[in-house]
């Protein structure tokens, strides 16, 4: 379970989140809204890459606050540009990153990477240099490069971004069959039509909240859209 | 990507550290020996670390190839100004100095020696050398010098697509102002893959991560 | 501060794609090369303890067996050729020009950014390069100033192009006067 308990923040004197209070257990939650609707923020939030100004964020009851490392362990992020999450120059060491930052053994590190490189079709390519992949190949090491980790939750920023077409589907569908709970930020609305839940964040503060549909239709209301 | 050609002889296998002072040693005797027959000794010595390294001819052409133009440039000069024994020592001496040298870089994996320089570096941590930072610094470099060439070069087709009369010249400043923005996202990358926690095991000078 | 280790990191790796850019190497002492404008952006831009450790990373890589420089080249052989002095010089030079920036950033002009990048890019690289390659190649010391001064234009251009660049980041993008703003 995530909670944001009273959350609010702000960048250079301005609030980009106000007064935010959520309990956040479903299995597949979407986060839509405009740009510099305080999104992004949110994201971080929720694995402690930034804490709040007043308020707390728990998750399983562990404190971003106190708790960033181990929060970290719990949430993974895959970020909007695989370009820039992934870090190191080849496919395995990448992935072997995440694992050798919080001291996992080689064996076990090795036997998940496996797993995960057969699992996901990338296992030829585990000795290719980073900028040798295609870019949803690329997309789903940043994927692998969190799953490695076996979070609970994973939160995805804007995850079909960068994606042509073709990879897209690919990845909706990689994203669609994870046993995690995922959170996932978009303005993609085919892609969380099928969720649990769905958030509309609008100038800091939740606008509307309940099932995917009706925040969706509330959102284009909001922006003098007619139900299309 | 290295300059590493890999073998298994006793040369390969020794440590990186003492080859490194080995090579400082070589160095100072260049610098002190005078006399032909004693530099043709040394080169001759060094040519000889090369066969029992087993290293190829095409290693050695690649070892001598960034300084060929100067040393016979160096060689003409030297033979008109001072007469040829000065200038076929000086060639001799650049020679055994850059083979010396390329010997320790063809025999040692980057690596290992990445690894050795960051020890060598240790006492440095009272000016805050961190070994877990100074290794994502090295990989991030290797990582990133093909997505920055690419980066530049979208940079320069948009430019040119929009008509600029010189478009790499002004994709420079672009290119690195994407580069300072990326920072930022990187670093959040890193921070939510766990590298704190490794950071506060290698500062805390033990070595709690067995994974390598 | 991790983000001082990235920038660190993607300065060393905009030098080393410098190297990359094809340029007329003609290898007699002093590699032509596009690269010292590297080192100048290294210091303008990130300041002199960031630009220092940018050059001093990617001399270490080098020293390592990296072929980073201009030509592929790279290993210990290249920093104890002849024209070693020029870059073990880099550091150095990175320091100056990101001490004098950093000095001068309020009322920055081209006219400044380009004296500063042209004086401490090129007198430091010089003031070393050339008495490490007469030591090193054991000719007089006239011999290689002459033999580097055909190079200094070059230079000169590319400070010209430092210059432009430090100014476009400073209204763009600028790193050394906001060190203080942090979120």
């Amino acid at each position: 379970m995530i909670e944001f308990r009273g959350v609010s923040r702000s960048f250079s004197g301005a609030p980009v989140l106000v007064d935010i209070n959520l309990a956040l257990g479903e299995r597949r939650i979407a986060i839509i809204g405009g740009n510099g609707s305080g999104k992004s923020t949110f994201a971080r939030l929720i694995n402690g890459l930034i804490v709040p100004d007043d308020g707390e964020v728990v998750v399983d009851g562990l404190s971003t606050r106190k708790d960033g490392p181990r929060v970290r362990r719990k949430v993974g992020l895959v970020f909007q540009n695989p370009e820039h999450q992934i870090v190191m120059p080849t496919v395995e060491e990448d992935l072997a990153f995440g694992p050798r930052n919080i001291g996992l053994g080689a064996a076990e590190t090795e036997a998940r990477m496996a797993q995960l490189l057969e699992g996901y079709g990338l296992a030829a390519k585990r000795h290719l240099p980073a900028h040798a992949l295609s870019g949803g190949e690329k997309k789903l090491l940043t994927l692998l490069s969190v799953l490695i980790m076996q979070p609970d939750y994973i939160v995805f920023d804007e995850p079909m971004n960068s994606l042509d077409l073709a990879a897209r589907c690919r990845f909706a569908a990689t994203m669609d069959a994870l046993p995690q709970a995922l959170i996932t930020i978009t303005h993609d609305f085919d892609l969380v039509a099928g969720y649990d839940r769905a958030l509309l964040l609008e100038n800091g503060r939740i606008a509307a909240d309940g099932p995917p549909a009706t925040v969706i239709a509330a959102y284009r209301e909001s922006l003098g859209l007619a139900a299309l | 990507m290295q300059r590493y050609s890999p073998g298994d002889s006793p040369i390969h296998r020794a440590a990186p550290g003492a080859k490194l002072v080995a090579l400082f040693a070589i160095g100072v005797l260049i610098a002190l020996l005078s006399s032909t027959p004693a530099l043709a000794a040394l080169s001759a010595l060094i040519m000889a670390l090369f066969l029992i390294a087993r290293l190829s001819v095409r290693d050695t052409a690649q070892a001598l190839s960034p300084v060929i133009l100067v040393a016979a440039a160096v060689f003409a000069l030297q033979w008109w100004l001072t007469g040829i024994g000065e200038a076929l020592r000086s060639v001799l001496r650049i020679f055994a100095l850059v083979l010396a040298a390329s010997l320790v870089t063809l025999t040692t994996p980057f690596s290992r020696m990445i690894d050795t320089l960051a020890a060598a570096a240790g006492p440095l941590a009272a000016f805050g050398f961190n070994p877990a930072r100074f290794g994502l610094a090295a990989a991030l470099v290797i990582r990133f010098i093909p997505v920055l060439m690419n980066d530049f070069r979208e940079i320069e087709m948009a430019r040119a697509a929009r008509g600029s009369r010189r478009p790499a010249l002004g994709a420079a400043g672009p290119l690195i102002i994407k580069t300072l923005r990326m920072t930022d996202t990187l670093s959040e990358a890193i921070l939510a893959r766990g590298f704190e926690t490794r950071e506060e095991a290698m500062r805390g000078g033990g070595r709690s991560d067995a994974a390598r | 501060m991790l983000r001082d280790s990235v920038h660190i990191a993607l300065f060393a790796a905009i030098t080393a794609a410098l190297g990359l850019i094809p340029k007329i190497d003609l290898g007699i002492g002093v590699p032509i090369t596009a690269q010292l404008l590297g080192v100048m952006l290294a210091g303008s831009v990130l300041g002199a303890r960031r630009g220092f450790l940018a050059m001093a990373l990617f001399l270490t890589l080098i020293a390592a067996g990296l072929p980073l420089l201009a030509g592929g080249r790279g290993g210990l052989g290249v920093l104890v050729g002849p024209s070693a002095g020029f870059l073990l010089a880099w550091p150095l030079a990175a320091a100056l020009i990101g001490l004098a920036t950093e000095r001068f950033w309020t009322g920055l002009t081209y006219a400044k950014a380009f004296a500063i990048n042209a004086l401490l890019g090129i007198l430091p690289v010089y003031a070393f390069g050339i008495p490490v390659l007469a030591a090193i190649s054991g000719i007089p010391l006239q011999a290689a100033l002459l033999g580097s001064l055909a190079f200094v234009p070059g230079d000169l251009v590319k400070a010209a192009i430092a210059a432009w660049i430090t100014l476009f980041v400073k209204r763009g993008y600028p790193l050394i006067g906001r060190e203080t703003m942090r979120e």
